[in-house]
């Protein structure tokens, strides 16, 4: 899994890419919150437009960093998810947890 | 339509590595296509296929590479059967677990088994030697998630 950070005003674009299954990913990912929490940037869209799939570890690593933002009174939008990672959101019901757009510039406008 | 894959089968030996799970997706993608098996099914053959070996490598194994999981892709005249074999017993507590999504949607863990039984048609477990899981889709199983939907 790669992590690029874009910042648009007030709102962190984390645009991943490959898959999100566990390992080093867990920690690359929460290290990469945490930064953007000592930044005082709250408002994170998960752009994952380029990631393949997710597997439940993966969905455990989505759901801490969703954790964590909303402790430290953040929010977290999902973008660009492709069918595959859908169904698993659908079947897991994390669907009713994450708050997922088509595209970009809908998910920046949510908040 | 008879399928030229028909009876025959694939065995894939894995280093217990979760970076190689591409390789199994890669795997499934090309043998659900071959079978045709309508495209709902594939992404639910292969999230499951990939969630049986997340559990062998971390839970089985332990992420210790030098155990090896074991793959076997049977192909039925009516059926894709993916048994994955590991060394290790880790599953058993996993089982015990209520085939429900966890209660509190924000725990981070235990989804594996759940989303196997969700996505398959069905998954039978033995643990006399080691860890073995077998997962079977049937080809006529395609659409029914929309008829129930309907």
């Amino acid at each position: 899994m790669k992590i690029r950070r874009d910042d648009i005003d007030d709102v962190t674009v984390l645009r991943m890419e490959g898959k999100i299954m566990g390992g080093p990913d867990a920690e690359a990912f929460q290290s990469t919150i945490k930064d953007l929490l000592a930044e005082g940037r709250r408002k994170v869209v998960l752009d994952m437009g380029k990631v393949s799939w997710v597997n439940s570890t993966g969905l455990g690593i989505l759901i801490s960093g969703h954790t964590t933002l909303q402790k430290n009174d953040g929010q977290m939008r999902l973008a660009r998810v492709n069918k595959r990672i859908d169904q698993i959101l659908m079947v897991t019901k994390l669907h009713t947890i994450f708050r997922a757009f088509q595209d970009e510039a809908d998910a920046l406008a949510s908040f | 339509m008879e399928h030229s894959t028909e009876g025959h089968q694939i065995e894939i030996r894995l280093p217990s590595r979760l970076e190689l799970l591409g390789v199994i997706d890669k795997v499934v993608e090309a043998l659900t296509e071959q079978m045709e098996f309508e495209d709902y099914d594939r992404d639910a053959i292969a999230i499951s296929v990939v969630e049986a070996c997340t559990n062998a490598i971390q839970h089985g194994h332990r992420a210790r590479p030098e155990l090896t999981v074991d793959v076997v892709f049977e192909m039925r005249k009516d059926a894709l059967a993916v048994t994955v074999r590991d060394e290790g017993s880790g599953f058993s507590l996993e089982l015990d677990e209520d085939p429900s999504p966890p209660p509190d949607l924000l725990q981070t863990r235990g989804r594996g088994i759940f989303i196997m039984r969700s996505m398959m048609d069905d998954l039978e477990f033995d643990f006399s030697e080691g860890t073995r899981v077998t997962l079977i889709k049937y080809r006529s199983s395609a659409g029914k998630e929309e008829e129930v939907a309907g």
